[in-house]
């Protein structure tokens, strides 16, 4: 059915990784795209990856289910890496067949920036795999709370989260009830040009409109009866604590910056001649 | 020959997923040219996905469905002409409005039909007062209208295309006593006047038993129990099990034929039951 | 005192469109619920029972007269939160007043909005959870539960607020036989066992006949008020208003006008047997 398509792409299970704190989760990601744009060399990069295998490990989240979450960013790996190969020149030639000139530093390259797209990716999924949506909207909230003294209300925007969340089931299932009875009707969604298509949509999105509408002044009213005033003095049943997983992250978030920025300091900057002879 | 049958009907949602669910279970279901027949079941039981199969909306993951002998699936054509032979119109139709007038909604079918505008005109005319639309409504914005001549305006937007079966899912639900009992009458009033077979998916015993020729009891993806208001009311504790009930009538000439008293248990009406006991009263006057 | 008081309330809805006036939708209605009732309100659509569900809370305001709720004045907007925590009101489409992804945390949701300590709310949450007999499904999204389920928990976000009186405005108007009836047992439980005085408003008489007071609403007034047996007695005048009466009452009062001396309240099944078999026995 069209309404079990998951969401958020949640993968529940009981894990280490899936009973931290979403607010833990967010620092830890942020941090580990950072140090991975800061890595400069091979073994500071391999050292993510590493970390990344650790993660995807203790999740219990099946290798190719991660892998799954890079397929619709192989076209750019693929044109990055390709771009790499063409243009950059660095190191020892290997292949140099009448205009196509392959470079050992072009190859290099290539491997480096594919790897390192790959772990943002794999790392970012891994955030949206471990935490459910209503969890992670929590963390956004939590996050966000003290800027509420300067002004900034991310209530409000969170609170626009946690329903569109609740309604997008709801409204996919209103989409296929409404396409269905059109249909029933004689009306065709899937031939003609781009006009006639769009046209088509009119008895969906009219009925669709008029309906949200609906339901968004009854969901309103049902607000109001319980009390619902903006958020002012709302406190949470499931209030995010800290456990000992928590600090172990935040151990671990140090433990990442400081390898490295060290791995950065001690192996070097990354240079195609020099890594070549090293793999060499 | 009939003229709506289908043959080890079987629907599977999301067949390869771990999700699947299997909605409609080998079924076979046969209906003739006139009949009223009445589908029954509790939520989840199939009866709406069977349905939708009857005009060829869900496609069958097995089994066929024959159309006056002929496979609706068969081509292309046969199936966009099956959608407007077989009419359908859906739980709460009324959410599908969309035109700016009544006029314009109940000519949304005909429309896509590919009929002229004076053919169109005709039809839409005509399902109006079959709904019991008034003429002076048919300019007005649907969205201005109550609930129940939403609901009529919608009914009317499927009559229009002059369907040889008319299928209403639930078309009395969510309305009160007053709205329920005209939307049974016209269907009634519809069906007599066209002569055009009529199918109505429910929950409500109540009116199944006043109207329908033919019953067809949904549980569990399979049909349950097919045939006349009579043979399926005989089975009042397995309907009761199923989770559907008898009419408190009925259940009351069960109660008193339990208690020794020579009934009729097939009472399904006020009117049958008064007849029935004014019989029985009467005769135990006699008797002293 | 009264738990909800109407004195001689009149409302409009506001006109939209050129200005005209509408009809109000309820006229110099009277009304007074006490403590541990369970009244009916039974009407057909648009005869201004659905207006009363807002009036009770202050969700609306009343144009003449006034209602009050344990004794505050609904239009006094510092009770407002005390009024809404005293009166819960749920509504007929369960779809739109859930408000969160899991179950349990959309029954926690009015007990945070009143900044409720949280170990307070999850104890509040599994016992208005357990009276609904949704318990189970506490970690359950709301989209895969069935209507009859989904208006349980919204029964059940009402009930962890600890109000002290729940209006339902035709919660079951959109549910299956078997939703309705899970609805219904939950209702007569909040009020049996937890005491709560519930305002019922409904079309269907089979359910307003479970009430301990049926209160008639016919065009914007109130036109009958009493225990269900007083009410239904006169069937001919609750069908005239285009409302059902029980068959067991239809039923007798053809039988009695025919001269067979049966009851004239007889709303059970149970009922009308006993009063038939006892006939035919004394004869």
């Amino acid at each position: 059915m069209i309404k079990d398509i998951t969401l958020g792409q949640y993968f529940p299970m009981h894990s280490f990784v899936h009973k931290m704190d979403p607010r833990m989760k967010l620092l830890f990601v942020t941090s580990f795209i950072v140090m991975v744009f800061l890595s400069n060399n091979f073994i500071s990069l391999g050292f993510c990856l590493l970390v990344t295998a650790f993660v995807i490990a203790i999740s219990k989240i099946p290798l190719k289910t991660v892998l799954k979450g890079l397929r619709p960013i192989i076209l750019i790996i693929a044109i990055t890496s390709i771009l790499q190969i063409a243009y950059n020149e660095g190191g020892i030639v290997l292949v140099d067949i009448w205009r196509i000139k392959i470079t050992s530093g072009g190859v290099l390259t290539a491997v480096f920036m594919a790897l390192r797209i790959s772990l943002l990716i794999v790392m970012s999924t891994m955030l949206t795999y471990t935490t459910s949506p209503t969890s992670l909207t929590n963390g956004l909230d939590r996050i966000f709370a003290p800027f509420k003294k300067i002004g900034l209300d991310f209530h409000t925007i969170t609170m626009i989260m946690t329903i569109a969340l609740r309604f997008i089931p709801t409204l996919i299932e209103e989409v296929d009830k409404i396409m269905s009875a059109q249909k029933s009707r004689g009306a065709n969604f899937e031939q003609g040009n781009i006009i006639k298509r769009a046209k088509a949509l009119i008895p969906l999105f009219i009925p669709l409109l008029f309906n949200s509408i609906r339901r968004a002044y009854e969901l309103a009213n049902a607000m109001t009866c319980r009390c619902y005033n903006g958020g002012q003095g709302k406190t949470t049943m499931n209030a995010l604590k800290f456990s000992y997983r928590d600090y172990i992250a935040l151990g671990s978030v140090a433990g990442v910056i400081a390898s490295v920025i060290l791995l950065n300091i001690y192996c070097g900057e990354y240079n195609a001649e020099f890594t070549f002879g090293i793999t060499v | 020959m009939s003229h709506l049958k289908t043959e080890n009907l079987t629907y599977i949602y999301g067949a390869g997923t771990p999700f699947k669910i299997t909605a409609l279970d080998n079924v076979n279901i046969n209906i003739e040219k006139g009949d009223f027949v009445a589908i029954i079941g509790h939520t989840g039981s199939g009866k709406s996905t069977l349905v939708q199969h009857l005009n060829g909306l869900l496609k069958p993951t097995d089994g066929k469905i024959f159309l006056d002998g002929e496979d609706i699936h068969q081509s292309k054509s046969k199936l966009f002409d099956t959608r407007f032979r077989v009419g359908l119109c859906f739980q709460y139709p009324e959410y599908q409005l969309f035109e700016s007038t009544v006029y314009k909604d109940i000519a949304f079918g005909p429309a896509n039909m590919g009929l002229s505008t004076a053919e169109i005109d005709e039809r839409v005319r005509k399902a109006a007062k079959y709904v019991g639309i008034p003429d002076e409504m048919l300019s007005k914005s649907p969205f201005d209208l109550s609930g129940g001549e939403k609901r009529r305006v919608a009914i009317a937007g499927v009559i229009s295309m002059e369907p040889e079966i008319l299928i209403l899912d639930e078309p009395t639900s969510g309305l009160d006593p007053m709205g329920r009992e005209q939307i049974l009458d016209l269907i009634k009033n519809y069906r007599e006047k066209t002569g055009s077979t009529v199918i109505i998916v429910s929950h409500s015993m109540d009116d199944v038993a006043r109207f329908a020729t033919k019953v067809i009891v949904m549980n569990d993806s399979k049909v349950d129990l097919m045939g006349t208001v009579d043979g399926i009311f005989e089975n009042s504790t397995h309907l009761q099990e199923i989770g559907l009930s008898v009419p408190q009538i009925t259940e009351v000439f069960i109660r008193l034929r339990k208690k020794g008293y020579p009934v009729s248990e097939k009472i399904y009406t006020v009117e049958q039951g008064y007849r029935e006991l004014k019989r029985l009263f009467e005769g135990s006057v006699n008797n002293d | 005192m009264a738990i909800i008081k109407f004195e001689n309330v009149t409302f409009r809805y506001e006109s939209d469109e050129e200005g005209v006036a509408l009809a109000p939708a309820v006229k110099d209605f009277s009304l007074s619920i006490e403590k541990g009732e369970f009244v009916a309100i039974l009407g057909h659509n648009g005869s201004g029972k659905s207006t009363l569900a807002k009036l009770a809370n202050g969700l609306l305001l009343p144009e003449k007269g006034r209602v009050l709720v344990d004794g505050m004045d609904t239009v006094n907007e510092e009770d407002d939160i005390k009024i809404k925590q005293t009166v819960g009101v749920v509504f007929q489409n369960p779809d739109n007043q859930i408000v969160a992804t899991i179950v349990e945390e959309d029954v926690a949701f009015g007990p945070e909005n009143l900044g409720i300590e949280p170990t307070e709310i999850r104890r509040r949450v599994d016992s208005a959870l357990k009276t609904v007999g949704m318990y189970e499904y506490r970690k359950h999204g709301p989209h895969k539960l069935s209507g009859g389920q989904k208006q349980r928990v919204a029964i059940a976000g009402i009930i962890a607020m600890e109000p002290r009186c729940i209006i339902l405005d035709e919660p079951t108007a959109m549910l299956d036989p078997i939703g309705r009836r899970d609805v219904m047992n939950a209702i007569k439980r909040l009020n049996r066992d937890l005491g709560i005085t519930v305002v019922f408003i409904t079309h269907y008489m089979e359910e307003a006949v479970e009430a301990d007071r049926i209160v008639v609403m016919d065009d914007s007034r109130l036109l009958m008020d009493g225990t269900p047996k007083e009410v239904f007695a006169d069937a001919t005048k609750i069908r005239s208003i285009g409302l059902d009466v029980p068959q067991t009452c239809q039923l007798s009062e053809l039988l009695r006008a025919d001269g067979i001396k049966l009851k004239n309240d007889l709303l059970s099944i149970d009922e009308l047997v006993e009063n038939i078999d006892a006939l035919l026995k004394g004869k």
